[in-house]
């Protein structure tokens, strides 16, 4: 599948996989890597500017906790992040089922 | 790749000041560890974008440079705008518009100074930032000012020796520059949770508007009122208001943005309580 448009939604994808269980980055790029074998990985680079802007935008929140005897930085969603994970997963299957109905409709 | 070379070049491109640097570094150290397949990704582009994540729009020196050279050419344009109204046409401009033209040319150097301020007041090395930023835009101010002098079209007339002025004016640029911007600097370091970056902006335009609409209310009902009622008394009023115009347009925008950032201060608190 096309790789790129996936990123336009990658905000929603850190929100429900952290939806999931609270998660440091890498244990996150690995959850990811997991959920999405087929689409594009997500990296250093495109995960800790995602996790630090949600964090700014207060919708998850992150705390250094020991993980397996090191300090890590573990994220968890907010109040608001989880309204806006659930405003969001509405948008999204509204649209994935109006979607589905358009592309499948007979020629 | 390896490891600490990755870990160098992160660390030499992230302009993030303490305390974020450290945590930003300890996280992604942990990453590398974990993970070593991450040393082929780009450090530079993870450091840039980690800037503009924490420092937001001028999240690097260059753009600071842009903010002094476009706030510099539009403060030369306002000011030529307004000599060429002053000296040039054989009618005197609307008195309103000559105003505004008079306070953009005041302010936008200041404005520009608060902005880069607070975006420096967050960047590693903050002192020396803000040293290379005093003495740029201070050259600019400073280079403007003496071709607009040297080139006789200035509005200011001259009672001392050249050399002596100019003197002055580079002593008198550096110190209102680097008073304003220390004061930003100051102001907004470890109080970043007192209004959120995001309202900086907001604050900033509160300001200039109010500070601007305090001036042309002043001075345009007090031309009515003395128009309507001319004696002694509303005389000295007029000039009263003429003589202390700077000083109430400023009074009036420090007012109406203390009253917005208890505004929002209140509104961020109460939706947290709401939390």
């Amino acid at each position: 599948m096309n790789k790129e448009s996936l990123k336009g939604h990658s905000e929603l994808i850190i929100l429900s996989a952290l939806a999931a269980r609270p998660m440091h980055g890498y244990a996150l790029s690995e959850y990811l890597k997991e959920q999405m074998p087929e689409a594009f990985s997500f990296g250093a680079g495109m995960i800790y500017p995602l996790l630090h802007k949600l964090e700014q935008k207060k919708l998850v929140t992150g705390e250094w906790k020991d993980v397996g005897g090191t300090s890590r930085r573990v994220y968890t969603l907010t109040k608001q992040g989880k309204k806006m994970h659930d405003a969001k997963k509405r948008e999204w299957q509204a649209f994935a089922k109006l979607m589905t109905k358009m592309v499948t409709l007979p020629s | 790749m390896t490891r600490d070379e990755f870990l160098t070049q992160f660390e030499k491109h992230l302009l993030v000041g303490e305390p974020k640097r450290s945590e930003l570094i300890a996280e992604i150290t942990h990453h590398l560890t974990d993970d070593p397949t991450s040393q082929t990704s780009d450090p530079v582009a993870l450091a840039k974008k980690l800037n503009r994540t924490h420092l937001g729009i001028f999240s690097s020196w260059s753009r600071l440079v842009w903010l002094a050279l476009i706030m510099a050419a539009l403060f030369e344009t306002a000011y030529l705008i307004l000599i060429y109204g002053e000296t040039r046409t054989k009618t005197v401009w609307p008195f309103a518009f000559a105003t505004v033209i008079g306070f953009i040319i005041s302010y936008l150097p200041i404005v520009a100074m608060i902005i880069a301020g607070h975006a420096i007041s967050s960047m590693h090395h903050r002192w020396r930032l803000t040293g290379k930023w005093v003495l740029l835009i201070s050259a600019l101010l400073i280079a403007f000012e003496l071709s607009q002098y040297f080139s006789g079209q200035s509005l200011f007339i001259p009672e001392r020796s050249a050399l002596v002025q100019s003197f002055m004016l580079i002593g008198e640029s550096f110190a209102i520059v680097i008073m304003i911007t220390l004061f930003v600097v100051w102001l907004s370091i470890g109080h970043r949770t007192f209004i959120p970056r995001y309202r900086i902006l907001d604050l900033i335009i509160t300001f200039a508007i109010l500070a601007v609409g305090t001036d042309i209310a002043l001075v345009t009902v007090t031309d009515i009122l003395t128009g309507f009622l001319r004696n002694t008394s509303t005389t000295n009023v007029q000039l009263w208001v003429v003589g202390h115009q700077w000083t109430a347009a400023l009074f009036g925008g420090v007012l109406g943005t203390l009253i917005e950032a208890y505004r929002l201060r209140w509104q961020s608190r109460h939706f947290q309580n709401a939390q």
